[in-house]
């Protein structure tokens, strides 16, 4: 298309054409995940009543004191559901968090070295994406004994190389674009080249990539409390929750529901915020 | 008088991008009779691709496209059209060629598969119409398979076998060869007249207008300069743009012992410019009422079209600005300093097919090559696309190894390269200012001290110095090339590598271009070698000219000596196929 020359203006930080170019919905993505950090954070005082201890009958529906009604043995589901967001967002974002860094890292040394050192890192990437993760998971689990550090020791171990495969591509395909060639001729090198020139071409899919895996992350730490190997039964983990309610779902359908529909928004958000970030970042 | 094909009445377009709504067509008025070529011609950002995309409908979705006035297409009006109307449009009424035709084919369809689609008629024999060798093999094949030669004919035999009332046809040539160019535009010619086709052709370059169209409508800023007929406008142009388009438009006679004229260069446009000239700020005879007044199309004396000058009276003929510049400082080359020296240089690629080891054997790109570069001295590298010639400037800038020969530079400073694509060149996430420094780091110096040098780099190219901060994505495809350039010299290299810096350009610009790059080698005794496929800009800016065919030098010598007696054949063929406004004139 045609271009035209304008005068761009110093740099200002408007919040109207933040909005214009990240959209609202994805706007209200970022918040949403702000929220449910600062909700996770602070979940201990921001429950109602305690979530541990039975504070009305057993199986009462959503009400007015009790918003999300009451489990099995009388504890209120609405306090519950909140510490479970920390009990599930923590983790997740930390698992996350790790396998982005040390992902990323591993992908750019890679992808910058090339040769024999980029051949002897693929095939370590490989060897972890071909073990059957669960079983490894499990493994660890197993010799570390079950608990909350463990189960995010054990599910990062298998998620990392994936962030570290997508880093490795971006490095690679970047190294062939004419402004990292340009970047070469005026002398630009080591880590320099590599930390300006290469990665912040990469953050953007990596960033996208982890997003995305904020729902998979939480079905896998389900999966492990459902198994018995996440966190201890009385642990209000939204996974485990839905899991183990899963039975009474035409019965009391609040119990499986409403912590499921949390984790809905929380994966739903955190794509939508995904998807603000990664428009952000390309105009900024 | 027959009724015309397309009547456009005060078309308007306003575009948004990030949030700011551009006026990019001011209206826009004019017909096309049937089987006319009219050329729209201005600079990049004066809205003539757009009126190419408003005809058919096109306009990106996510620039909110606000469209008024009225387009009526052999009396079906366009704008405000259901979708249906408008497919029905483009299925029956109008055809587009653009620049990019691999952009324009399916890849997994064969060129017979996609014309079958298209439209019915005998796919071979309008293959064979647009000069296609064996057409029936050409049927069958997979796009990839083309050269862009022949990929824009397919495009051509595409559009035109549906018998379309009106083609448009956005750069066709820009991305081909110049003997390609010659070639497809007596194609387009040819098949015009025989189907009584209308063309739009959009191009920068008024020497191709001029040896194809029939009229020429200069566009500045999203309105009509002038329109007229192409011999009018050329010879007596009435409008101050058209009059210095054409006194920048360089070629084979242009006066190469001093600065190309160019047009003032593009600083800001004003916002708002409802009751002015959109041209004010840049035109050099302008007046207090050029500020207050919106000029309208108005008849001027001296041609059969219409200009939106208040003062066409006054509008300067193109070619007398000759004699006042200055003439370049004697030449600086050291005959006895080389600057870089390549020695039976050599350089495959493996591209061909594999064989029974599963190895691709090596195409051969560059077959001993000798080449010498002098202190101080500039030579251009001529030659088509894939005669090899970016080959040996990757290989001077040592971002190739040869696979045999010897390359000697005798500097301490490595060379530096001005791309092609300016753009593309920087990195879109570091400041301007950033970029141009990269090259002080290895110097040590204080950040205070490596800002001035960036400040003056960035005067010395003519690139605002406020624009340090700034990111590529806010200058305009102009302004990063002068960032590309300020880099390279920032810390003046002894030899400048130029990989077509301006076969993207529009003739303003290219000429500004040319002038810069001129200013900078005599002014810091620059070697440099100049990789283009343009004649003209190769003998305008080179001490020599070196040809390239197929890997091999064949012709090497003083650009005026080479241009009036070419010995290779294929110097002739590139110099026969230059569009020139004196010669298309003169027929």
């Amino acid at each position: 298309m045609t271009d035209i020359a304008v005068v761009p203006a110093r740099h200002r930080f408007n919040w109207a054409n933040f909005f214009r170019r990240v959209g609202w919905l994805e706007t209200v993505g970022i918040a949403g995940v702000l929220l449910i950090t600062l909700v996770a954070l602070f979940a201990p005082w921001l429950t109602p009543f305690d979530p541990q201890l039975r504070v009305d009958a057993a199986y009462l529906p959503p009400t007015m004191a009790h918003w999300f009604g009451t489990d099995e043995i009388g504890r209120d589901l609405f306090s519950r559901v909140i510490l479970g967001v920390q009990y599930t967002w923590l983790p997740g974002l930390g698992v996350i968090v790790f396998s982005l860094v040390f992902g990323s890292i591993i992908g750019l040394v890679a992808g910058a070295a090339g040769g024999r050192i980029d051949m002897v890192i693929q095939r370590v990437i490989e060897l972890f994406l071909v073990l059957p993760s669960t079983l490894i998971a499990l493994a660890v689990v197993a010799a570390l004994g079950p608990g909350l550090f463990n189960t995010m020791i054990a599910i990062a171990i298998f998620w990392w190389p994936w962030y570290a495969r997508i880093s490795r591509d971006e490095i690679r395909r970047l190294q062939t674009r004419p402004h990292v060639e340009a970047a070469r001729v005026a002398g630009v090198r080591g880590p320099r080249l590599l930390l300006r020139y290469l990665l912040p071409g990469a953050i953007p899919s990596l960033l996208v990539a982890a997003t995305l895996d904020v729902a998979n992350i939480i079905m896998t730490m389900s999966l492990m409390s459902f198994l018995g190997l996440g966190q201890p039964a009385p642990a209000p983990e939204l996974g485990a929750m839905t899991s183990r309610a899963l039975d009474s779902l035409t019965v009391y359908w609040w119990l499986p529901i409403l912590p499921a529909v949390v984790i809905f928004f929380m994966c739903l958000l955190a794509n939508l915020a995904g998807d603000g970030i990664r428009a952000a970042l390309r105009g900024a | 008088m027959t009724e015309p094909v397309l009547t456009i009445k005060d078309l308007s377009v306003v575009l948004s991008r990030d949030g700011r709504a551009n006026r990019v067509l001011d209206g826009i008025s004019f017909d096309v009779a049937p089987g006319e070529i009219i050329a729209l011609v201005g600079e990049s950002g004066s809205g003539k691709s757009t009126i190419g995309l408003t005809l058919q409908g096109l306009l990106p979705k996510e620039s909110e496209p606000k469209i008024s006035g009225s387009v009526l297409l052999d009396g079906v009006e366009i704008v405000g059209a259901k979708p249906g109307v408008l497919r029905a449009a483009r299925r029956q009424l109008v055809r587009a060629v653009s620049q990019d035709p691999m952009g324009s084919l399916n890849p997994t369809m064969t060129i017979g598969r996609q014309m079958r689609e298209s439209g019915v008629g005998d796919i071979v024999d309008w293959l064979g119409r647009t000069g296609l060798p064996d057409p029936e093999r050409i049927a069958d094949s997979f796009p990839h398979r083309l050269s862009g030669g022949q990929r824009q004919r397919v495009l051509i035999a595409m559009s035109m076998m549906t018998g379309p009332k009106l083609l448009i046809a956005d750069e066709p040539t820009t991305a081909l060869d110049v003997t390609i160019q010659a070639q497809i535009l007596d194609l387009l010619r040819k098949l015009a007249r025989e189907q009584q086709t209308a063309i739009l052709f959009v191009t920068h370059d008024l020497s191709v207008a001029a040896s194809l169209a029939d009229r020429v409508l200069v566009l500045y800023a999203g309105r009509v300069a002038e329109i007229g007929g192409v011999r009018d406008v050329i010879r007596n142009p009435a409008h101050p743009y058209s009059a210095g388009l054409l006194s920048a438009r360089f070629d084979f006679t242009s006066d190469r012992l001093r600065p190309l004229p160019t047009l003032p260069v593009e600083r800001s446009r004003p916002r708002d410019a409802t009751n002015a000239c959109a041209y004010a700020h840049r035109c050099p005879i302008v007046q207090e009422d050029c500020t207050t007044i919106r000029p309208a199309l108005r008849t001027v004396g001296n041609h059969s079209g219409a200009a939106a000058c208040l003062h066409a009276e006054q509008t300067p003929a193109a070619t007398d600005t000759s004699r006042t510049r200055p003439l370049w400082p004697e030449s600086v080359v050291q005959r006895s300093a080389v600057a870089l020296e390549l020695f039976q240089i050599s350089k495959g690629f493996a591209t061909g097919a594999k064989n029974f080891w599963g190895v691709r054997a090596p195409r051969p790109v560059l077959k001993s090559v000798d080449l010498t570069i002098r202190q101080g001295e500039c030579v251009a590298l001529v030659g088509e696309s894939g005669s090899g010639k970016s080959t040996i400037l990757r290989i001077a800038a040592g971002l190739l190894k040869p696979d045999s020969g010897d390359v000697s530079r005798v500097d301490k400073i490595a060379p530096q390269v001005v791309f092609q694509d300016a753009v593309a060149a920087l990195t879109p996430w570091l400041s301007v200012g950033e970029q141009i420094g990269e090259r002080l780091r290895p110097l040590g110096l204080s950040a205070e001290e490596s800002r001035r040098r960036v400040a003056e780099a960035m005067e010395l190219v003519g690139l605002d110095v406020g624009l340090m901060q700034a990111l590529p994505s806010e200058l305009s495809g102009g302004q990063c090339q002068r960032a590309v350039v300020a880099r390279a010299v920032v810390v003046p290299p002894k030899l400048l590598l130029c990989d077509e810096p301006i076969s993207a350009m529009d003739v303003s610009l290219a000429a500004t271009t040319l002038n810069l790059l001129g200013d900078l080698r005599r002014r810091f005794g620059m070697a440099m070698l100049f990789v283009t496929h343009d004649l003209a800009a190769a003998r305008i800016i080179a001490d020599r000219i070196a040809v390239l065919q197929h890997g091999e030098l064949v012709e090497d010598g003083d650009p005026d000596a080479l241009i009036a007696a070419p010995k290779a054949a294929y110097t002739r063929a590139l110099i026969a196929a230059m569009p020139s406004l004196h010669t298309e004139l003169a027929q």
